[in-house]
């Protein structure tokens, strides 16, 4: 929203009422009027006064221009959902209640690690590996997920934990929010579906540098699924899993797949699909076991709201999201008790009067 | 003198007057979302472990009664006015409420109402924007007191030292004066 002030020029004009008569009927100064038309945006009281005057409603005053705020683009939903005008909706909706706390953050440019625009599969490999050693994870091992909120935090892109609403049928979200880059993570997502869309999302932050779109494209779709699985899993571990199993009976198969998901949190279709990109006679239904694996992971949110002292908490969600709460911290003294209660993902705000003490205890220490 | 009752408020008043809302005497009004914010789980320590027996005290007005006439101006109003950002006059900082405190907000400018609220930038942005008057729990147990509406015994005294023991917002000197003047007691210090 932004105040026109020239409106009330406009306006006035229209009804035939000078801006003297007009300052004199609201008790003001003629000044005062020219300071409104000039940008300064009018006490409340005065504004009620000044539309019943006019006889117009006071939100003819504002320009409704989110849109110049807020992008959501539209990518691929989780076991491809349909994308409906409702799910496009709820995510701006949720995205529009940050509006005005991400126009007043100090905007973090995003790293640019990556400047190709291809969509070529040697790329995807290429800017994968970029970005693992961006990271120093340089190892063969499949990236967990607190490496992962490392490498987004390392690129200057914001992630944010919330209750999705239902119609939002996502794991993650990518958006950009007055310059920002800032990724949506649904409190519900299981630890072990949360690592492929946060890098997937984080790949469409950095591509959006250099190709901003919100349209949807498959082709893009599929490349920042390439680039993902490539940064999960390096070639070396597929091809070290690859070579434990193939020559196994199925049941040993997913024992051994399941092993391997236990010890570095990862499902086991995501090591089938990429199994299958070099073997593609290579099959096997694992479909029972992913979700009983999934029955030893707690969801992220469940890992966060785990802590019981707000210290713990709050420490938390220093580690897993570092600049989101550098960001609060710097404003908070702005932020009522209950938009920090809905900016941290909380419910309660008798919480976040607590959780306002020991942010201001830890700032003092800092 | 109609009030709006925010949650910290609420949960600071409402032992010492149960029938808060339900006797109109008492002139405390407050809306759904505050009374459900009230009774939800608290993820960190309980402090208010007394408050599922006043479940059935706290009374909110419907939503139809919200909505009434002209609440749908004012609720454009203060969201056009929100998102283009209102500086409170006291930190230099943008307001930034969220949509809860907008409707309570939006509630209290179309009845008129004053308001009671521990949070400072609701409260500035009420008070600055529209000149309602913000109301300590102190300020509005004295108008009780004066009112004849709750007696200043021991029990009173008991609750005021739990404000004391859970931190709650300091009460102004002046309601403190007064508190005193009329009760003929002293009012509890920090421990």
């Amino acid at each position: 929203m932004s105040w026109r002030g020239a409106k009330i020029d406009e306006i006035a004009h229209q009804k035939g009422i000078s801006k003297t008569k007009l300052a004199n009927a609201i008790g003001i100064s003629r000044q005062t009027i020219n300071d409104w038309i000039n940008g300064q945006i009018p006490k409340g009281h005065h504004l009620l006064e000044m539309a019943k005057i006019l006889s117009v409603s006071p939100s003819i005053f504002f320009a409704d221009d989110y849109q110049e705020d807020i992008i959501v683009p539209v990518h691929r939903q989780r076991k491809n959902a349909k994308i409906t005008p409702e799910m496009q909706k709820a995510a701006i909706d949720l995205v529009k209640e940050y509006r005005l706390f991400f126009k007043h953050s100090i905007n973090t440019p995003v790293v640019p690690v990556i400047r190709s625009t291809s969509n070529n599969i040697n790329d995807a490999r290429a800017i994968a590996y970029k970005l693992r050693e961006y990271l120093n994870h340089t190892d063969i091992f499949p990236l967990d997920y607190k490496n992962t909120f490392k490498l987004l935090e390392s690129l200057g892109i914001y992630v944010i934990f919330q209750d999705f609403p239902q119609d939002i049928k996502s794991y993650a979200f990518y958006t950009k929010i007055a310059g920002n880059r800032v990724v949506f993570v649904n409190n519900s997502t299981n630890l072990l579906d949360l690592i492929f869309p946060l890098l997937h999302e984080a790949i469409h932050a950095l591509r959006d540098e250099v190709n901003p779109s919100s349209d949807y494209d498959e082709n893009e779709e599929d490349f920042c699924d390439e680039v993902a699985s490539y940064i999960q899993f390096t070639e070396e571990y597929i091809k070290m899993i690859y070579d434990m199993i193939k020559d196994l009976p199925d049941g040993k198969k997913i024992n051994r797949l399941k092993d391997y998901g236990q010890r570095y949190s990862h499902s086991i279709h995501g090591v089938i699909n990429r199994i299958q990109k070099t073997d593609s006679k290579f099959s096997l239904k694992a479909g029972g076991a992913d979700t009983n694996l999934k029955k030893e992971f707690s969801t992220i949110g469940e890992v966060i709201n785990s802590q019981s002292s707000v210290y713990k908490y709050l420490e938390l969600l220093r580690n897993l999201t570092p600049l989101y709460m550098h960001a609060i911290q710097d404003q908070i003294e702005g932020i009522s008790d209950r938009k920090l209660a809905f900016l941290l993902g909380t419910e309660n705000t008798i919480d976040a009067e607590l959780i306002r003490k020991e942010l201001k205890t830890i700032k003092s220490g800092d | 003198m109609f009030v709006l009752c925010d949650t910290s408020s609420v949960l600071m008043l409402l032992r010492i007057a149960p029938e808060m809302f339900a006797d109109p005497c008492f002139e405390c009004v407050t809306i759904p979302e505050v009374r459900n914010e009230i009774f939800r789980t608290q993820k960190f320590k309980n402090k208010y472990a007394w408050r599922e027996k006043y479940k059935n005290k706290v009374k909110a007005v419907s939503m139809l009664e919200m909505e009434e006439e002209g609440y749908k101006t004012i609720s454009d109003l203060v969201e056009n006015m929100h998102y283009a950002g209102i500086v409170n006059e006291e930190t230099g900082k943008i307001i930034d409420l969220s949509r809860t405190d907008r409707i309570f907000a939006s509630y209290a400018i179309n009845q008129d109402y004053n308001v009671t609220t521990a949070d400072k930038n609701l409260a500035a942005f009420l008070i600055q924007q529209f000149e309602i008057k913000n109301y300590t729990p102190l300020e509005i147990l004295n108008e009780w007191i004066k009112g004849k509406l709750v007696d200043a015994d021991d029990t009173l005294l008991l609750i005021l030292e739990d404000w004391i023991r859970n931190d709650e917002p300091v009460q102004p000197k002046e309601a403190i004066r007064e508190f005193e003047s009329l009760t003929h007691k002293k009012y509890p210090s920090k421990i």
